[in-house]
């Protein structure tokens, strides 16, 4: 079972940032059922317009969250000589 | 080539077993050979990283999942085919002469393995030091 990323710590600079990412699972949660179902629809009407397109809408939802759940692990870290830099971190 | 395939074909040179009997053998120990390979890459490759240490102090720390570069060529498939025609001959004109709309789930799992081995390695001659490697 795939676990979105919990936190993520961000920096400029000299200033970092720990943001509580997991109060938006349920948020996130909410939404995938709420559109999921919609796109499918959507998608299945566009169908005969355009086979990719309609597999874009459909599968573009299940695809982004699996992509942002997969981020967990995912570190970006530019520092400079002087200290200020940034950083991204998927934890 | 490995131990057990040079004892099953001195087997079969020596005639102690038939061609379809060393046949069966081959396939079975590459069939663990694969299955092994498949573990190592379970258990070691998740991420691919970068590490680049400039001798001025400037340095760079990229860990890339490998999953999550498993998941984003998933969306090869939804490139539109006048845009993947497009990658297609950038690529060419680099040497690379790959279709991208032909990549199947078991290439993702075939190239993961082969970049499990990746290590790079520079050192340049005025102490910047580059690393590539999976761990």
């Amino acid at each position: 079972m795939l676990i979105p990323p919990s936190l993520i710590y961000v920096k400029f600079g000299r200033f970092g940032l720990w943001l509580p990412v997991f109060i938006l699972w349920p948020l996130l949660a909410v939404l995938e059922f709420i559109f999921l179902p919609i796109a499918v629809v959507v998608g299945l009407i566009l169908m005969p317009w355009g086979r990719r397109r309609g597999l874009l809408i459909i599968k573009g939802i299940p695809l982004a969250m699996e992509l942002f759940a997969l981020t967990r692990g995912l570190i970006v870290d530019v520092t400079s000589h002087d200290g200020k830099g940034v950083s991204l971190m998927f934890i | 080539m490995s131990e057990e395939r040079k004892k099953v074909l001195e087997m079969l040179s020596q005639g102690k077993i038939s061609v379809d009997q060393a046949e069966k053998l081959l396939t079975a120990i590459t069939g663990a050979d694969v299955a092994v390979s498949k573990d190592i890459v379970k258990k070691a490759a998740k991420y691919i990283k970068v590490e680049v240490k400039s001798k001025k102090g400037d340095n760079v720390n990229v860990r890339i999942p490998m999953q999550l570069i498993k998941a984003g060529m998933k969306f090869q498939a939804l490139i539109p085919e006048s845009a993947r025609q497009q990658v297609n001959n950038a690529l060419a004109a680099k040497g690379i002469n790959v279709d991208i709309g032909k990549l199947k789930p078991e290439d993702l799992d075939e190239l993961v393995l082969a970049l499990s081995e990746l290590e790079v390695n520079v050192n340049s001659e005025g102490g910047d030091v580059v690393r590539v490697f999976c761990e």
